[in-house]
């Protein structure tokens, strides 16, 4: 059995922050498997949900990339897409919902596998929800304290 | 101490434990028998019923009838009931003439049919003449005991179609569907999902959405103020409130009426069902407190008039500041009015079969208080303030099953224990876009 193919992305801010309408520019490469192994490649810029609810997902920016698309064929090599984030929704850590961008890739072996690598990036800085309670006791401190 | 790894529990999001390939595979299975068992019985009852075999023959003879020429002899109505349920069949005497054989049989229609008064039988018979040539029905294999004046309509038959064919369809559609996400990845297919709603707003010529997974706020902003430019909607009309608590106090309150009688009457016959009577104390008592409720509700809807909300923009930002007006008409005193600026998070989610949702504040800043002070009927209470949206707050947002929910709240706290609460919902973008709005 052969061991899965190592999927490296790499995001252009070291940060991995991004404000909206901001460029982003994402690059992967496949290691560890031969091309020919390689059935399709996707990549996606994408957002889900975490938390109380059930996930949702929405991709911004979706390609899919097969060996007939190109005339090298050669999917495992390092390839770079960029794209221009929305203005929404921002990356947000709430307490029951919280949103999540990512860069993911998925690639399809010809024995019907498939293995899935994503990088987190922060779309706008918001800070992360506080509750409510917690809010107020900060506050009474603070009032105290003055 | 390492938490107990719960099975059968739904699990959201990367805490998934369900096999994809398995669910696909059970979902193929379970479509494909559906689809099939919808084909192999729509085939049976085609054949069955052209080839006029079992199982459509036994279950529906008349299919299989030929038409020929009755001549009628007699016509008569037969007493088949008793005294206290009096029963009349009408019947013709019908001369079934066949090269073979001739038929003699009292008939009408397959299925009998009877009345409640000799005349209604009598008059069912109508236009049927003693030595007329009327046409009848029968089947070839016996006819003597199987024709008829009248056919009864095979709906039935209709029936078994509609519902065998539903089986092909919905089984079908589920396969198709089930065939073509087979090894689709979530993200393809949320791009196919998104590339088809880009689709719908091209061919009904909408730009596209701006301000993705942002709620519109054109239901928002329809309805111009007197004093600033928009006046709010109310979340949920106070009228369905009173409806939904006025029908639950009616029907428990009926339900409750037939228990009690049940239990008077058997007490004052001297039978006392101790058993119904149990259970009729618990059923008055949440009768008389769903009343009551109610009576509450109307009480303080009639003292507490309409409340109304303006705002000098839409949607909002944070960071900005904002101008509300707010009316309040009725007749009461009231000890506190409080405006609030509020945002929930809003999940949904499946336990089980049952849909569930959660909210959970995480904003609730005031925006105004007024105490004691008095409105007066034709005199409303009326005020202008400021709102300031906090900064670096989430702006709305709606999927599927997740929601962020921002909406500014009235709260009343008025004499003889009136407490009353009304959410206005409101829109709020993310604080950088408003330079590109």
């Amino acid at each position: 059995m052969s061991p899965p193919p190592k999927i490296e992305i790499t995001l252009d801010r070291p940060s991995r922050t991004y404000l909206p309408d901001d460029e982003l520019i994402a690059s992967f490469e496949i290691k560890g498997t031969r091309p020919s192994e390689v059935q399709a490649i996707e990549a996606s810029v994408l957002w889900y949900t975490e938390g109380t609810g059930e996930e949702d997902l929405a991709t911004h920016d979706f390609r899919r990339l097969l060996p007939i698309d190109r005339n090298d064929a050669d999917l495992t090599k390092r390839r770079k897409f960029q794209t221009r984030l929305p203005r929404s929704p921002l990356s947000y850590q709430g307490l029951i919902v919280k949103i999540r961008w990512a860069v993911r890739v998925r690639v399809f072996m010809h024995q019907g596998k498939e293995y899935m690598e994503e990088v987190p990036f922060h779309l706008g800085e918001l800070a992360p929800a506080v509750p409510i309670a917690a809010k107020r006791s900060s506050r009474k401190r603070a009032d105290d304290a003055a | 101490m390492p938490r107990w790894f719960r099975i059968w529990e739904k699990k959201r999001g990367s805490r998934r434990t369900v096999s994809r390939v398995v669910a696909s595979v059970g979902e193929t299975f379970f479509f494909s028998a559906i689809f099939f068992f919808g084909v192999i019985f729509t085939a049976m009852a085609v054949a069955s019923t052209v080839l006029e075999t079992w199982p459509i023959r036994t279950m529906f003879p008349e299919v299989a009838y030929v038409e020929g020429e009755c001549t009628i002899q007699e016509i008569r109505v037969v007493d088949l009931g008793t005294e206290d349920y009096p029963r009349y069949q009408p019947e013709a005497l019908v001369l079934l003439d066949l090269p073979q054989k001739h038929h003699h049989r009292w008939t009408l229609r397959r299925s009998p049919l009877s009345y409640s008064t000799q005349e209604a039988a009598w008059d069912r018979l109508n236009g049927y003449e003693p030595g007329w040539i009327y046409p009848c029905w029968y089947d070839p294999d016996s006819p003597g005991q199987s024709v008829v004046l009248e056919r009864t309509p095979a709906w039935g038959l209709w029936v078994i179609f509609l519902v065998l064919i539903s089986f092909i369809v919905i089984g079908g559609i589920g396969l198709i569907y089930t065939l073509l996400l087979m090894g689709t990845s979530v993200e393809r297919r949320a791009a196919i999902a998104k590339k088809a709603k880009t689709l719908e707003l091209l061919r009904e010529a909408m730009p596209a959405t701006t301000y993705p997974s942002i709620p519109n706020d054109a239901n928002l902003t329809n309805s111009p103020g007197v004093r600033l430019a928009f006046r709010l909607p109310i979340e949920v009309s106070p009228g369905w409130w009173l409806l939904a608590t006025l029908i639950f106090s009616l029907l428990w309150s009926g339900m409750a009426g037939v228990f009690f009688i049940a239990a008077l009457g058997n007490h004052l016959a001297g039978k006392p069902d101790w058993m119904l009577t149990i259970i009729s104390l618990p059923t008055i008592g949440i009768s008389l407190a769903a009343i009551s409720q109610f009576l509450r509700e109307v009480t303080a809807h009639t003292r507490v008039g309409p409340t109304g909300l303006e705002i000098s923009n839409h949607p909002l930002y944070p960071g900005k500041e904002y101008r509300v007006f707010v009316t309040q008409a009725g007749k009461m005193k009231v000890r506190q009015l409080q405006i609030l600026l509020v945002c929930e998070e809003a999940a949904t989610f499946l336990q089980g079969t049952d849909v569930r949702s959660e909210t959970k504040r995480v904003v609730e800043e005031e925006v105004a208080v007024a105490k004691g002070f008095e409105i007066k009927p034709g005199l409303p209470f009326e005020a202008d303030y400021q709102l300031k949206v906090p900064e670096g707050c989430m702006h709305s947002f709606k999927s599927d099953h997740n929601a962020i929910h921002w909406k500014l709240v009235v709260q009343i706290n008025a004499d003889h224990g009136t407490r009353l609460s009304r959410s206005f919902p409101i829109v709020v973008y993310p604080a950088e876009l408003e330079v590109a709005r």
